[in-house]
């Protein structure tokens, strides 16, 4: 893995294989190039965060990783294996789940039924709710959050509640790469915080963690490595450890190449 | 700071607010619930009618009444039984008069010219599948506007109903025809047959199979299912199908009932059938309504144009009635989303 940017700048991760990794991955729309070249890894047990300004790509990214949009060119490799993303269940398959930013959650079903959309378990050939309900108390209180009843409506929820169901359905069945698209824009202050005390505790589990935000404060917070987005070209990818706060925002401005 | 250490282990006790979910009482969930409340005004309604008019429930003459109405009624539950599915994935087809009138006539015009009774309907049948495959891939596919598309196949099926009688009805079918009709096996008859199991499997699909679930995630939140991997578009066109292939059993039960195919024979099921199951607790946006509460929706509907028979009120005031206790039931639901939007 010389050629990855990743590897170069963390020595001591020479050997590491990324558990999902872009090359080269361009994307347009009409003639908008919204991605253009990607290079990108993600590692288990770490969690890599995505920035950039609006319109830097962040959501065409994670939209390819989870096969709501296709790549125009480029590959993706899983374990090293090259593979293809052409739908939201190719996905799921490579062990992906995606929490979006609007969380993707129907608000007129209950917690329980929206841990499982897509995925309902079956038994007989009917919906086998008596699992379902089980397997939805066993993520809620794996993930420790006040969520009144797995028969709540998700309409009736705050916006903690509903972001840790989003989480709980990526979590649950125990997927090994989470893709997070901007976890922490619509919490309070104390829900934040517990949602990145959540997320790395799923990283300290060896989850794979691709987070994408906009808080540059929670970037610094949690995440091991960062990557910039700009214009649809990746600017570079710093550890935490061996960057700052100002050296990020310039690459997200652009401000260093003035 | 205490904040911090509970934060270290991911625990919730820096003092959440105390839940209001999971506390509400048995009594306010179930005045929560429209079915529960439809059930409460039709009892109410029906035993003001029993004190205004004494032919409302008479048993001197074996209940004509209430059977009149149950048979009225079951004729619109084989078509509520599909819409419900429709209207609670987010769509709704106004298609359905056209198609109910169609399938009538082209069964009635190919008995007429003596094809075998079982081929003659499955011609009728496949016609209205057709149109319910065209409406399907019309607003999934091509992104066509539900409203506009419905209402032009519900012209285009009227149509092809008058094209194909020419004014000319055919009727006088055979007696096997008839009893898919009017046979009425252990005393009841043919429609409220058809209405049970309908409603029956309708249920079972709404509350049990993956389908039903998906008809509901679809309804709720479209983008959201499909970014889950619900096949969004397939649901979609799969329930305007059961809607035209219900409209097709309708039409030919009207036939049979009619003993001719009229290309009017119905003439505003399809907003009927739509209001009934808004007032039982559907929402045009979808997401939202069950069979039982919109089953009790249209009991209601049936029962109020009953009513103003029974007390004389001119069919012209009656569709006022109607139209108010719509627009009663729509407007009790905006109430009802607001206030719970400012709390």
């Amino acid at each position: 893995m010389g050629s990855d940017i990743l590897s170069r700048l963390d020595g001591s991760a020479g050997e590491r294989q990324p558990l999902l990794r872009l090359k080269g991955v361009s994307k347009f729309f009409g003639a908008l190039r919204a991605l253009h070249q990607v290079d990108f890894s993600v590692y288990p047990g770490e969690i890599q965060a995505l920035v950039g300004d609006n319109g830097a790509g962040k959501s065409t990214l994670v939209k390819i990783v989870s096969g709501a949009h296709q790549a125009d060119a480029g590959e993706i490799f899983y374990k090293g294996q090259a593979v293809k993303i052409a739908g939201p269940d190719d996905s799921f398959a490579l062990g992906i789940a995606t929490v979006y930013q609007d969380l993707a959650l129907v608000g007129t079903r209950d917690v329980a039924h929206n841990l499982f959309i897509g995925r309902e378990p079956t038994k007989w050939g009917l919906v086998d709710r008596r699992r379902m309900v089980k397997e939805a108390r066993e993520v809620i209180s794996l993930l420790n959050v006040d969520i009144p009843s797995v028969d709540a409506m998700v309409s009736n929820l705050s916006g903690g509640q509903r972001q840790a169901v989003a989480i709980g359905r990526a979590v649950h069945e125990g997927r090994s790469i989470l893709v997070l698209d901007e976890p922490t824009a619509a919490l309070g202050v104390r829900e934040s915080h517990q949602m990145i005390s959540l997320i790395e505790k799923l990283r300290d589990q060896g989850k794979a963690v691709l987070i994408v935000s906009h808080n540059l404060l929670h970037v610094f917070r949690i995440a091991d490595s960062i990557t910039v987005l700009r214009g649809g070209e990746i600017v570079g990818t710093r550890r935490k450890s061996q960057t700052n706060a100002d050296e990020i925002v310039k690459m997200i401005t652009g401000a260093d190449m003035l | 700071m205490k904040v911090n250490v509970d934060l270290a282990n991911n625990t919730m006790s820096s003092a959440p607010p105390p839940s209001r979910l999971g506390r509400t009482s048995w009594l306010k969930r179930m005045l929560g619930n429209r079915a529960v409340i439809m059930l409460i005004i039709n009892v109410i309604f029906i035993l003001i009618m029993t004190r205004l008019s004494p032919y409302f429930l008479y048993a001197g003459n074996g209940f004509a009444n209430v059977k009149v109405m149950l048979v009225s009624m079951a004729m619109d539950t084989i078509v509520l039984a599909a819409m419900v599915i429709l209207l609670v994935g987010g769509m709704f087809d106004l298609s359905v008069d056209g198609v109910v009138n169609m399938t009538g006539v082209i069964t009635g015009a190919l008995l007429v010219s003596g094809l075998n009774m079982w081929l003659a309907m499955a011609a009728g049948a496949t016609s209205a599948l057709s149109v319910g495959l065209i409406n399907g891939f019309a607003v999934t596919r091509l992104k066509m506007n539900p409203l506009m598309t419905t209402l032009g196949t519900w012209w285009v099926t009227q149509g092809l109903a008058f094209g194909i009688t020419e004014g000319i009805s055919s009727h006088s079918f055979s007696q096997d025809f008839i009893n898919v009709g009017y046979a009425a096996p252990f005393g009841v008859t043919m429609p409220i047959w058809y209405a049970v199991v309908l409603v029956t499997l309708a249920i079972l699909v709404l509350a049990k199979t993956r389908f039903g679930y998906h008809v509901y995630a679809v309804g709720g939140n479209r983008e959201g299912a499909r970014l889950h991997g619900v096949k969004v578009n397939r649901v979609t066109i799969v329930s305007f199908v059961l809607v035209a292939l219900a409209g097709a059993l309708s039409g030919i039960v009207y036939a049979a009932r009619l003993n001719a195919a009229v290309p009017q024979t119905v003439n505003g099921l399809n907003l009927r059938v739509i209001s009934g199951a808004v007032i039982g607790g559907c929402s045009l946006n979808g997401g939202e309504g069950s069979i039982v509460g919109a089953l009790l929706g249209l009991f209601f509907m049936t029962m109020l144009t009953n009513a103003s028979i029974m007390l004389n009120v001119s069919p012209y005031w009656q569709m006022c009635i109607l139209g108010v206790v719509v627009l009663i039931a729509v407007g009790a639901d905006a109430f009802a989303k607001r206030r719970i939007s400012r709390t």
